[in-house]
């Protein structure tokens, strides 16, 4: 069996060694843009608060979530008054609001407990796959109030902090907006596909590069059919087509950064521990980047800033990989076009974050939904560590991208979605390859996207 | 726990309060029909008593003319409706002996002369007469025995207790009676109050219930109060009920707490001539319900609607004012409350009233026509130290200050609203700085509104503070067990306390006060001596045994009291068996012939205390519940403040006899129980070790007995502590309490174990007197040798405390300790002139006064700081800094300091026992006290003249391009210095994500700017200081410039 052989064969000495790379295949190209700019921080400075993050979030979504909601509510005989600022809700009234979502969770994990715990020396009290409680409730806030939402259990279940919205209802005795309706953004603008080429991209994320060997020769296996080196001639011209390569980070595994909890003697002559395996894994991105354009973003386990947005990998990490111009470091998120194709993709932090503030088990549903909320990280800067913006929300997804993605997931999953203006959009949850040992091809031209499994049993 | 700012969610989830109708729920509910008083009883708890010299009433006794003694007993019915009640009739009184030769014939004559020669020194103008009435009474001194028998003694009623002062002087002079030959009078119970007197004469203690039956009073036809019920009654013709049974129950009292926002300026603290009082928000609540049926805030100017609570606006300061003392008169609360109400609040409203000349403004008693009055007092106690107070007089309302409470019921170490809330309630509160409250307060609507939600919090804490503490009840069941009215717990000392309950006995056994005058005596007599402690650790069980109520039981035991004391006169007109010689060396006589009056007061304060804790036992109802644990709680109290007051030498009747007596009998009996357990417990005995006491204190005491098992040692220590209690005299009693095991022992009154009452699982750590108590060590040390106490006790890891003690220093040295864990706080208690020595905080209390008067700490404030490094040879008084200043101009702190002074002595006294003195000395030197970290000033010094040149992140040469990060030689190990430079700003970066966002969510709005400055909550210097280090470490990390 072809399969095992391979497994069993990982030519160690080719890794990191280009004069053995035999014939280069020829490579489809595709052109290609790199539209992450409003990721990458032009200055670093920390005096501000969260509070103006929140400011531009409402304002820059505030016209068009009303637009949305007029559509929605305001026809026929009963129709309802717009109530710019929640402070001026008159009891009783039907009216709808716009605002942002604050949900009060007793359960959320809270830094004064933490140290609470710390200085009782007690244990810190447990992390937890989610943070939902029964007695979660919503407010909506804009700069002059709160309001206490009465709302159906599915609202306060799926929603999360940050996310800006609109209720229908009316003020109830007790002082709660009693919500009918509720409604989002929903899908940005987006410029039809002319003709894109017919050719992939190859998505993949959580390469784990790891101190243990074996975890390796998938990575490996998945490496040599890239660039050619698996599998028939047919697999080749199918390989061929494959115009770049985007990673999703976590491209080393995780690593303790203890330094923090240790002394300063102690730590004074230790290195981090991810440095052994960036050097590995300079060895990986040579081999791709020679073969294939390749865009690595930094997760939440690589060395790169811990907040969103994170900052690319410093090239001073990759000193054999990084003269390959083909080797590009970006920004997590990330957002390109490619063949005239848009991209906008995350490491996969806010859907995580958003599965463990809200009940919602399906994780592609929560990527819909940050799409359909306009919003790539609504929790940030709540449960997910953000930048301190100070005169712009750049997470907020103006243009619907045609292919959106968040990396890091437990599974494979994908969905194509369509919107209002004849927006379509592919949605992928990428595995992690270390877990699941799986790629994701997209095809240019149709948006349909395969999975290919490298765990010695596919027929390549 | 919730931090979430669910205030506003609280308010929102009460009832909803409707604008219009808010105001109509203000008044009591109205009486049915007036009052008849031939046919109604009217029953009510009283609440507050006060005296006035006033008009006399037709129909009620004392004197016809003006003025007479009338005492006003405030109340409310069992419905909810105020009573004001004037008691008539009871004159002030006070005894002196009869000279040699007095006839009854004699008091005619001695009744005009005293009252003639009183006159003349008497300079009250509308005093017609002085002495009423004069009565040969038999009486004893409480002072001594005295064979039991009785002698004449004249009863002296005079007209007004001002007067007594007169009669006082003029019988202490002397007078010339008739026949009798001139003699100078020893005058007792002079110094008595007047309402103590009354209470106890009629049996009233404080907030019992008081019952008028129909046709035994008046109902006022001109009230002079705003009480729904006023009546007149004679003294003879009320009920008091002992607060037993039915009437322990309480009446719906209502409780007033409100807080007020002033608009300061900027570093200065409010004037009230100056800055104007801008909100003042109220919550009011019914005693035993849950939440306030009154939620209404008083702005000026416009403030945004809040959900749950109603807002009232005015244009003009002296408007709200007056407002608000109406909304004071209708509301009618029993009791006001709030967070430091006495000495801020209600002065300050006062003196601004005063000064916009808001007439209708002061009239926040009951009494129509009485304007509330500011007066200073000092007062002095041993208890509590001395302190200014103020005192805002609103006749027939209780003050019920909770900051006053709390420190005088709890040590904390620090006594703001935030973090007393954060200690009691498990909540951090918002704290806005009063310069940032005039900038609210100038903005718009909206900004008042947050001002008006911040305000409210304050005004509710209070009422939340006062159930979680039970304070109600606890007052309450201690006014009713001594006697005293409920205001006086909060305002005066322990002694009239005890005075009260002392009074109440003499009544019943014909025994009279001596005056004793304060001669400022500094007798010291021997305290509570410990067995010398054999220090080290224990790693075995170790039991301890106590003396329950030690001081009380003693006193009962050897009968000791004022009317038992010999003097040597008695002493030898009685047989040996007659009476006792103490230890101290004097002598009492025993119980059989003179039962004593504190072993009386004592047994009686004992048993009722059990019958408390049998009743709570029983009980299930958790209000009832509450008024018994308060009831023996205060009943343990009272019985341990007699002790206290027979030694208090500046008190209204010591007696050191008692006193120094009472502490040599609890030394003997713990002498004689080391002796009793280690001649018995002994190999030679049969037993398998012999037993060894090592250390006693006060009433403990603690046994080896040298066997490994728990179950063994808890048997042989029970059996030990009714073999010893044997030897004693009943009701003296030696229990076993519990097992430490292991138990550290460290010096006297310094130990350590973990604490064990059953054999299955120890109940918790105790670590006394080591640093946890006291409040001069900074956090850093009571985490610190908690952690290690942890580690060596309970997980038994020496290595493991080892190096988490070398961790802490290193951190320490390294300057990553967060700025909050190195604060110490001490009180301001006294001026800079008072203080022997420059004090670190007296000196910086000054230094912080000349750069911002407004924020510097004041008298009786905890004044916070941190030692910084200074010159050489600088003195420590000298290198106290605030830490809010030293964060800002980031002034490096003195760590070696804080090793040396702080941490050292601790860490040696818990590590040398365990590890012997050369181990533990490595604690102190070695690798990991190497690594420093120097931080350089911001400005200031000599910084100003240097330039500021990068080195090499690895190699710390300085750079020829200042715009790398690494030399030409480590630019190949870039990759490496990288990634450790990254993974100290992921920390960091994460660090500030949690914190600031948990700031946005206690504060609870997202779109409005954290304002707020709370020193106390233990996140804010670190919310800070992250900022800074993530700035910092930022530009280190950009120095690697930006690639790709």
């Amino acid at each position: 069996d072809d399969g095992i052989a391979l497994f069993s064969s990982p030519n160690q000495e080719m890794i990191g060694d280009d004069a053995k790379v035999p014939t280069p295949l020829e490579r489809t190209t595709v052109p290609y843009e790199d539209l992450s700019d409003r990721f990458i921080l032009k200055k670093t400075e920390f005096h501000n608060q969260y509070s103006h993050l929140y400011y531009q979030r409402l304002h820059s979504m505030k016209s068009l979530i009303q637009k949305v909601a007029r559509d929605k509510w305001c026809h026929g005989d009963n129709i309802p008054k717009y109530v710019d600022k929640l402070l001026n809700i008159k009891p009783g009234q039907r009216c709808f609001i716009v605002g942002t979502v604050y949900k009060d969770m007793q359960a959320k994990p809270n830094i004064l407990d933490e140290h609470h715990a710390r200085e009782h020396y007690e244990a810190p009290p447990p992390s937890r796959s989610k943070y939902v409680e029964p007695d979660d409730s919503l407010v909506l806030e804009d700069q002059t109030g709160r309001v206490n939402l009465a709302c159906p259990p599915k609202l306060i279940n799926e929603l999360v902090t940050g996310v800006v919205m609109s209720v229908l209802g009316k003020e109830n005795a007790a002082g709660e907006f009693e919500v009918e309706d509720s409604c989002f953004s929903g899908l940005g603008p987006q410029t039809p596909l002319q003709d894109p080429p017919d050719a992939f991209v190859c998505l993949t994320s959580g390469f784990g590069v790891s101190v243990d060997a074996e975890a390796l020769l998938p990575l490996q296996l998945m490496v040599d059919f890239i660039i050619g080196q698996l599998g028939t001639a047919n697999v080749h011209s199918q390989v061929q087509k494959i115009a770049r390569m985007i990673v999703a980070g976590n491209l080393i595994s995780e690593t303790k950064n203890d330094q923090v909890y240790q002394a300063k003697y102690i730590t004074k002559k230790q290195t981090a521990q991810s440095v052994e395996l960036v050097k590995q894994l300079d060895d990986v991105l040579v081999q791709l980047a020679s073969s294939i354009p390749t865009d690595i973003m930094p997760g939440p386990n690589d060395p790169s800033n811990a907040t969103v947005p994170q900052q690319p990998l410093h090239q001073c990490m990759f000193p054999k990989a990084a003269s390959l111009e083909t080797l590009g470091g970006k920004s997590n998120p990330y957002a390109c076009s490619v063949g005239g194709v848009t991209f906008l993709g995350t490491s996969g932090q806010g859907v995580d974050d958003i599965f463990r503030f809200s009940t919602t088990q399906d994780r592609l549903q929560i990527l819909e939904s940050t799409l359909n909320w306009k919003h790539l990280f609504p929790t940030a800067p709540d449960t997910q560590a953000c930048f301190p913006y100070f005169d712009v929300d750049p997470f907020i997804i103006e243009d619907c991208p045609h292919v959106y993605f968040a990396g890091n997931q437990p599974k494979f999953g994908t969905k194509l979605v369509k919107g209002p203006d004849n927006q379509i959009c592919r949605l992928i949850l990428l595995p992690s390859f270390n877990v699941a040992h799986q790629i994701v091809l997209l095809n240019l031209r149709t948006l349909d996207c395969e999975c290919i499994t490298f765990d010695g049993t596919t027929d390549l | 726990r919730r931090h979430d700012s669910s205030f506003e969610k609280d308010l929102q989830d009460m009832d909803p309060i409707d604008d219009t109708e808010a105001q109509k729920i203000w008044p009591r509910p109205a009486l049915e029909n007036p009052i008849n008083a031939s046919t109604d009883t009217v029953c009510f708890q009283q609440m507050e008593l006060d005296h006035v010299l006033g008009d006399p009433i037709q129909g009620m006794p004392g004197g016809k003319v003006r003025p007479v003694p009338i005492v006003r007993m405030f109340g409310v019915t069992e419905r909810g409706h105020s009573v004001l009640c004037h008691v008539h009739g009871f004159f002030p009184y006070f005894y002196v002996p009869a000279p040699p030769g007095f006839e009854p014939s004699h008091c005619t004559d001695f009744l005009k002369t005293l009252n003639v020669e009183a006159m003349k020194v008497c300079h009250y103008k509308d005093v017609k007469v002085v002495v009423l009435a004069v009565r040969l009474v038999q009486k004893e001194s409480i002072y001594g025995f005295h064979g039991n028998r009785k002698k004449p003694f004249l009863c002296i009623t005079v007209a007004q207790h001002r007067l007594i002062s007169s009669c006082k002087r003029v019988l202490e002079q002397g007078l010339k009676i008739g026949d009798l030959p001139h003699h100078a009078y020893e005058v007792y119970e002079t110094n008595l109050e007047y309402n103590i007197r009354f209470m106890a004469d009629l049996d009233i203690v404080g907030c019992n219930w008081i019952e008028l039956k129909p046709g035994k009073y008046h109902v006022r036809s001109n009230p002079t109060s705003l009480c729904q019920i006023e009546v007149d009654v004679a003294y003879t013709n009320l009920i008091s009920h002992p607060a037993d049974g039915e009437w322990q129950k309480v009446a719906p009292l209502r409780v007033l707490s409100f807080d007020i926002e002033c608009a300061g300026r900027k570093g200065i603290f409010p004037e009230p001539n100056i800055d104007p009082v801008i909100q003042i928000a109220n919550m009011v609540k019914v005693q035993g319900e849950t939440k306030p049926f009154v939620r209404n805030v008083f702005t000026l100017k416009s403030c945004a609607n809040i959900v749950g609570s109603q807002v009232l606006s005015f244009d003009s300061e002296v408007k709200l004012l007056e407002a608000w003392t109406e909304f004071i008169q209708q509301v009618d609360p029993d009791i006001i409350t709030g967070y430091n109400i006495t000495n801020f609040d209600l002065p300050y409203l006062m003196d601004r009233a005063a000064h916009l000349k808001a007439r209708k403004f002061p009239y926040l008693g009951r009494l129509r026509n009485q304007a509330s009055k500011v007066s200073t007092t000092t007062f002095s106690s041993k208890a509590y130290g001395t302190r200014e107070s103020k005192t805002t007089s609103m006749e027939g309302r209780a003050p019920f200050d909770i900051l006053q409470v709390i420190q005088r019921d709890y040590k904390l170490r620090s006594y703001t609203l935030n973090s007393v809330s954060a200690h009691f309630l498990n909540e951090q509160k918002e704290d806005v700085h009063h310069s940032i409250i005039t900038d609210l307060q100038h903005g718009d609507a909206q900004t008042r509104r947050r001002l008006a939600v911040y305000c409210m919090k304050d005004a509710y804490l209070p009422l939340r503070l006062m159930d979680k503490l039970m304070c109600m009840f606890n007052y309450m069941e201690m006014a009713r067990v001594t006697g005293v009215p409920m205001s006086y717990l909060l305002s005066r000392g322990q002694q009239v306390k005890v005075l009260s309950q002392l009074m109440r006995q003499c009544k019943q056994q014909d025994l009279v006060l001596p005056v004793y005058s304060n001669q400022g005596s500094e007798e010291q007599y021997e305290g509570a001596t410990v067995i010398e402690p054999k220090k080290g650790y224990y790693d075995q069980p170790i039991a301890t045994l106590d003396f329950s109520s030690l001081y009380p039981s003693i006193m009962m035991a050897h009968n000791l009291c004022y009317t038992t004391l010999l003097s040597r006169t008695e002493r030898e007109k009685l047989s040996p068996e007659e009476y006792t010689s103490t230890p101290a060396g004097n002598h009492f006589v025993k119980s059989s012939l003179r039962p004593g009056l504190l072993p009386e007061i004592l047994r009686n304060l004992l048993a009722a205390r059990k019958r408390a804790k049998a009743d709570l036992k029983k009980e299930n109802d958790p209000f009832r519940r509450a008024v018994l644990n308060g009831r023996q709680l205060a009943l343990k109290i009272s019985a341990n403040s007699v002790y206290g007051f027979t030694g208090a030498t500046v008190g209204k009747l010591p007696c050191l006899e008692i006193s120094s007596s009472t502490t040599a009998y609890g030394r003997e009996m713990i002498e004689k129980t080391r002796n009793l357990v280690e001649e018995r417990y002994t190999i030679a005995n049969g037993y398998s070790h012999n037993a060894e006491v090592i250390y006693g204190d006060t009433d403990s005491v603690m046994i080896k007995f040298g066997l490994e098992n728990m179950d063994e040692v808890m048997d042989l220590a029970k059996e030990a502590a009714e073999y010893v209690t044997e030897h004693f005299i009943k009701p003296i009693n030696l229990e076993f309490e519990k097992v430490y095991f292991p138990y550290l022992l460290i010096n006297k009154k310094r130990y350590a174990g973990l604490f064990w009452t059953n054999t299955e699982k120890y109940d918790k750590m105790d670590a006394k007197g080591i640093v946890t108590v006291r409040r001069d060590n900074c956090p850093l040390v009571v985490t610190l040798i908690n952690t290690c106490l942890q580690k060596l006790l309970i997980e038994r890891d020496v290595e493991g405390a080892v190096n988490y003690a070398k961790q802490v220093i290193s951190d320490l040295l390294c300057n990553q300790v967060d700025i909050s864990q190195l604060v110490i706080t001490k009180a301001l208690s006294k001026t800079k002139e008072d203080y022997a020595g420059k004090q670190a905080h007296v000196e910086l209390a000054e230094r912080m006064k000349k750069r911002d008067a407004g924020s510097a700490p004041s008298m009786g404030d905890r004044v916070a700081f941190v030692i910084i490094q200074a010159h050489k040879g600088a003195a420590a008084y000298e290198k106290s800094e605030d830490p809010i200043y030293v964060l800002d101009k980031n002034i490096p702190l003195d760590t070696q300091y804080y090793l040396e002074n702080q941490l050292s002595k601790p860490l040696m006294s818990i590590f040398e026992p365990i590890m012997g003195e050369q181990k533990a000395k490595t604690l102190l030197v070695g690798e990991h006290t190497r690594t420093k970290v120097k931080v350089s000033r911001a400005n200031g010094g000599l910084m100003k003249f240097t330039k500021k040149q990068y080195t090499c992140l690895a190699c710390r040469t300085v750079l020829p391009d200042q715009t790398k990060a690494l030399c030409h030689n480590c630019a190949k190990r870039g990759s490496e210095y990288y990634q450790k430079e990254v993974s100290k700003l992921t920390e960091l970066e994460t660090k500030f994500a949690r914190l600031w966002s948990q700031c946005q969510r206690c504060q609870g709005s997202l779109h409005q700017d954290v304002l707020c400055t709370s020193k106390d909550c233990p996140i804010f210097y670190m919310r800070k200081k992250v900022q800074k280090d993530l700035q910092s470490q930022s530009g280190v990390v950009s120095r690697f410039g930006i690639g790709w």
